[in-house]
């Protein structure tokens, strides 16, 4: 089965809320685990967390999300709109000063993350990418 | 208080314990914050258990390594933790090299208790 779902809503935490929860339905639809729900859920949770801090500090912007479903494989792209003055690092591992460990856990969760800056080309918004082939399906 | 996380608050004597259900993320993690600093504030040891928690994210286990930081003296803190979604996470994040997480009510008051049953002040982390 191929599919591809594209969302647009807010970072408020309801909003996220909604979002995490679906995906954690999407993959238990698709045959996943409910280990492998859960840490995709947990994975598009510290995503759109990362993006209410970094991109929008303080306040309510927009975000929109991209999923993918490819014979067994999930990729998630989470798109912001906001000012970001350096692409955030994916830490490769623990970080000492327990900083950043949002993005070590969701490069912990999935088999590939990718972050970007203008990931929509216009010159704002930080992407980030995360892809996991389901293996308990 | 949300209809998305609920606390139950048991007061012993000497500790206090906050028992979480529901999710645990960005929107609520001010409760738990605010249930356990005045756990904290008390002065009696302070355990969270989070066994029963249905979604916990960085944000929440931020608030916990808070309580951690947060008691003095000789009070202690420490969680709950033993389901295998938030085993994980403590796991990749190694989180018990900053807060003591105990399988058990029972092991959890072992645990904040055993100062005062020794002349230690050394304590291992469980």
């Amino acid at each position: 089965m191929i599919w591809t779902l594209s969302l647009s809503t807010q970072t408020d935490p309801d909003s996220t809320r909604m979002v995490r929860r679906l995906v954690r339905s999407i993959v238990n639809y698709e045959g996943g685990s409910e280990h492998e729900a859960r840490a995709l859920e947990l994975a598009l949770g510290e995503a759109l967390a990362n993006t209410t801090a970094h991109a929008y500090p303080g306040a309510v912007g927009p975000v929109s999300i991209a999923a993918t479903f490819d014979r067994g494989t999930f990729t998630f792209t989470v798109l912001d709109r906001g000012e970001t003055a350096s692409t955030p690092t994916v830490p490769q591992a623990l970080p000492d000063a327990r900083k950043s460990l949002g993005l070590f856990l969701i490069s912990s969760l999935v088999d590939y993350l990718e972050i970007k800056q203008n990931g929509n080309g216009t010159g704002r918004g930080v992407s980030i990418t995360m892809i996991k082939r389901l293996r308990e399906a | 208080m949300s209809n998305l996380l609920g606390i139950d608050v048991k007061q012993l004597p000497d500790a206090i314990l906050l028992h979480v259900e529901g999710e645990v993320d960005i929107g609520t993690a001010p409760e738990l914050r605010e249930a356990m600093i005045a756990a904290i504030a008390s002065g009696r040891h302070v355990i969270v258990n989070v066994r029963d928690v249905e979604y916990i994210d960085m944000a929440g286990f931020h608030v916990l390594q808070t309580g951690q930081q947060s008691v003095a003296g000789d009070q202690r803190f420490a969680i709950i933790a033993s389901t295998p979604h938030v085993d994980r996470i403590i796991e990749i994040i190694q989180f018990r090299n900053v807060v003591p997480v105990l399988d058990s009510e029972g092991a959890a008051l072992d645990f904040v208790r055993a100062r005062h049953r020794s002349d230690e002040n050394k304590m291992e982390m469980p």
